[in-house]
């Protein structure tokens, strides 16, 4: 089998957690911290972890504001991203395809 | 990364992509249109005095059906406008919701019409009730805003129920009139996003 599409899998979104939230993400234009932790039924602390980890591959962008006078923050897959995530799915299908032979 | 990983990941991000997207195509617009078509026919109904249960029934029927037919053309639109298949997950999802509070309150009204029972002050209220229920179930798969208007539905129609002070075409006017023009007003004031269903 080729090994090249493995080793073209992002290593940041290829994480159980991370790859979660992406897929949510790539499928709303943006949703908030709490809407995503109960989604995901996440913790805190793991949900901001995995969030800092795709803020700082520059893949998700983190909006504080204030909603109601209550802080609300919101996430929403950045540009590059998204064209991140789309690459990481086509070389999931190409790994599968392969496979098929 | 074994290739039944790899098909098992793109599983899981089209479950959870597809779990994830609201219904909001359309939404304030259908409430608006709910609304106003709400209004209108409470005041006909009133004005000329519509008689009889199967009167009420028919007439509220009738209505029922010019709302739900241009719901469905407004959201069809938005949909061919957006490049989107019209009968999505999330709408499918949103439908499954609607239905059994709907089927709910087909029933004691057919059998209302059929045995022309005089219960059309307490048919205001089953309706406003159950249509309420159908709201917030739906709610779960689209703004939370829908949630809290079911909720309203509820309320407004337990209050006529314990009161029954209007005639049932103007408590029809008020009660989904008024709530549906709030909700489509509200929606469309605060909903920025995407309206991807």
């Amino acid at each position: 089998m080729n090994p090249t599409p493995f080793q073209k899998l992002d290593r940041v979104i290829h994480e159980t957690g991370r790859m979660a939230i992406m897929s949510l993400l790539a499928a709303n234009a943006e949703l908030s911290f709490t809407e995503i932790r109960n989604t995901l039924n996440m913790t805190d602390g793991n949900l901001a972890m995995h969030v800092r980890t795709l803020q700082q591959a520059g893949y998700v962008g983190v909006t504080k504001s204030f909603q109601d006078r209550r802080p609300r923050t919101t996430c929403a897959l950045t540009a590059a991203g998204r064209t991140a995530f789309e690459k990481y799915i086509e070389t999931l299908a190409e790994i599968v395809r392969q496979s098929q032979g | 990364m074994k290739p039944d990983q790899a098909e098992q990941n793109l599983r899981v991000i089209r479950t959870l992509m597809e779990r994830s997207t609201l219904y909001r195509r359309a939404l304030g617009p259908m409430m608006i249109w709910a609304g106003l078509v709400a209004l209108v026919a409470a005041v006909v109904g009133w004005h000329w005095h519509v008689p009889g249960a199967r009167g009420f029934i028919s007439f509220w029927a009738v209505t029922c059906g010019v709302v739900v037919g241009g719901a469905l053309w407004l959201a069809r639109r938005q949909a061919v406008r957006d490049k989107e298949p019209f009968w999505s997950p999330a709408t499918r999802r949103v439908t499954q919701a609607f239905l059994p509070a709907f089927v709910a309150a087909a029933i004691p009204t057919l059998l209302a019409w059929w045995w022309r029972l005089d219960i059309t002050e307490d048919l205001v209220a089953y309706w406003a009730m159950l249509y309420g229920c159908a709201l917030h179930a739906a709610g779960m798969f689209s703004p939370r805003a829908l949630r809290r208007a079911g909720w309203l539905f509820i309320i407004c129609g337990a209050i006529h129920m314990a009161y029954n002070n209007l005639s049932p075409h103007i408590a029809m006017g008020v009660i989904f009139g008024g709530l549906h023009i709030g909700g489509g007003v509200y929606l469309l004031a605060t909903d920025k996003r995407s309206n991807a269903a």
